[in-house]
C-alpha cells in the first residue's frame, strides 16, 4: 500500500527539518475522486480535508486541473479565499476573459526567485456538469504559455510549468515557447523512472492517486546557466548494466530456442546499448557555473510515519477509506 | 677599450633591470590572478541556492494509501 495524505505531510515535515528550503506544489486533479458511485457530499468533505492538508504543508502553488472543476468553481473559489494558492493561467471568465485564479505565483528562496504558472487542457472533461462548464473558458495552452513567459522572464530565475495537460500537449508547449525550465505534469498518471526531455526542458511526473511524491532538488548557481541532470550518468550506467544482464541471460538459454528470434533479440539489445553508450559519451561533465538538478520518485510507503494531526482530522470527519 | 667595457656593463645593467621588471610583473600578475580566481569561485559557491520541490499530480481526491 502506497500513498496517503498523512504520509505525504510526514515526508514534507521530514524534508523541512533538513537544511534545504522546501516548496510543495501540485499540478492538478487534486481534489476530486470521480470514480463511479462516489457520493457528492462525501467527495466535498474529502476535498475540504485535502485543502486543509495543503494548508498544513504550506503548499506554494496548486494548478487547477479539469477534474478539480468537477468539484465546482464555488468550492475552488472558497478555498482560494481561505488562502489556498490555486493558480491557472488559461482558465478565464467567459465574459471578461480575465483569469479566474492567479495566473502565476512567484516564490523567493534566499536570493533566487521561482515562478510557477499553470495550464489545463481546453478539452472539457465530460465529468464536469454543463452548469459548471458554462462558468469558465479555457484558453490555448501554447499561446498562454508564451504570454506567461514574456511576463515572467526577467522576474524569475526559474520558471516552472505546473501542467494538467497530456504529455503530447506539454511537448507542444515546450516546442512553441522557450524559457520553461521544468514541466511538472503527469495528467495521464503514468509511471516514469527518469526525466522525459523535450529540447532543454525536463518533464517530470509523479504517477497517480498520491502514491508517490516527486522530489526535485535544485542547486541554482547562475540564472542564465542551463540545468545539469546530476543523476543522468548514473542512470545511463545502470541501464547499460541491465542490458548486459539481459544479454548474459540470452546467451545462457540460446541453445533452447529458435536461433533467429534469439539473434534478433541480441541485435535489438546491442542497438539499445550502443545508443546508451553514445549518450553516456556525449553527456560530458558539468561546469562549475552550471545549475544542477536531481529528480526521483519517493514512494509514500509504511516507512513514513503518518502525521497524527492529519490522521485525526480524517478520523473526525468519519472517513475510514477512499 | 675601457669605453667598450663601460658600454657592455651599461647594457648588462639594463638587461638585468628589464629582467627584474618582467619578474615583478609576473609575480604581481600571479598574485592578482590567484586572488581573482579565489574570489570568483567563492562568489559562485556563496551564491548557490539549494532548494527542494515536492510535486504531485492526479491525487484524485485520495486520502488513504492505495494498493500497488
Amino acid at each position: 500500500m502506497l500513498g496517503g495524505q498523512a504520509r505525504r505531510v510526514s515526508l514534507v515535515e521530514k524534508l523541512k527539518d533538513e537544511e534545504r528550503p522546501v516548496l510543495v506544489v501540485d499540478s492538478g486533479n487534486l481534489f476530486t475522486d470521480v470514480r463511479e458511485g462516489v457520493d457528492h457530499q462525501r467527495s466535498l468533505t474529502k476535498a475540504q480535508l485535502i485543502s486543509r492538508v495543503c494548508k498544513r504543508m504550506g503548499v506554494a502553488a496548486i494548478n487547477v486541473g479539469a477534474l478539480d472543476l468537477v468539484q465546482g468553481l464555488t468550492f475552488l473559489r472558497s478555498e482560494a479565499s481561505r488562502g489556498i494558492p490555486l493558480i491557472s493561467s488559461n482558465l478565464v471568465d467567459p465574459t471578461s476573459r480575465s483569469p479566474i485564479f492567479r495566473p502565476y505565483i512567484i516564490k523567493k528562496v534566499n536570493k533566487s526567485t521561482i515562478a510557477f504558472f499553470g495550464l489545463l487542457s481546453p478539452a472539457i472533461n465530460p465529468a464536469i456538469p454543463k452548469s459548471e462548464s458554462e462558468k469558465f473558458l479555457v484558453q490555448d495552452p501554447a499561446e498562454t504559455a508564451r504570454t506567461m513567459i514574456n511576463k515572467l522572464r526577467g522576474r524569475a530565475d526559474v520558471i516552472v510549468l505546473l501542467s494538467a495537460l497530456d504529455q503530447y500537449s506539454e511537448r507542444e508547449v515546450v516546442k512553441a515557447v522557450s524559457g520553461i525550465h521544468f514541466v511538472l505534469g503527469g495528467n495521464e498518471g503514468g509511471y516514469i523512472q527518469s526525466p522525459i526531455w523535450e529540447r532543454q526542458t525536463p518533464i517530470l511526473e509523479s504517477y497517480r492517486n498520491g502514491m508517490y511524491a516527486g522530489k526535485l532538488q535544485l542547486s541554482l548557481v547562475n540564472a542564465s546557466s542551463p540545468f545539469w541532470d546530476e543523476g543522468r550518468e548514473d542512470r545511463l550506467k545502470r541501464q547499460i548494466q541491465e542490458l548486459d544482464i539481459r544479454l548474459g541471460n540470452i546467451e545462457k538459454i540460446r541453445g533452447n530456442y529458435h536461433k533467429k528470434s534469439m539473434d534478433t533479440a541480441v541485435e535489438n539489445i546491442n542497438k539499445q546499448k550502443t545508443a546508451l553508450l553514445d549518450e553516456l559519451k556525449n553527456s560530458g561533465a558539468s561546469h562549475p557555473g552550471d545549475n544542477r538538478f536531481s529528480w526521483a520518485l519517493v514512494p509514500l510507503d509504511s516507512s513514513l510515519p503518518e502525521d497524527k494531526v492529519v490522521s485525526g482530522w480524517i478520523r473526525k470527519a468519519g472517513i475510514e477509506r477512499d | 677599450m675601457k669605453n667598450n667595457e663601460y658600454v657592455i656593463s651599461e647594457i648588462q645593467d639594463k638587461i638585468r633591470a628589464v629582467r627584474r621588471h618582467i619578474r615583478n610583473i609576473i609575480m604581481v600578475s600571479g598574485v592578482f590572478l590567484f586572488f581573482l580566481q579565489s574570489y570568483m569561485l567563492t562568489d559562485i559557491y556563496a551564491e548557490t541556492v539549494q532548494l527542494t520541490i515536492i510535486h504531485s499530480n492526479n491525487i484524485n481526491g485520495r486520502l488513504f494509501p492505495c494498493p500497488t
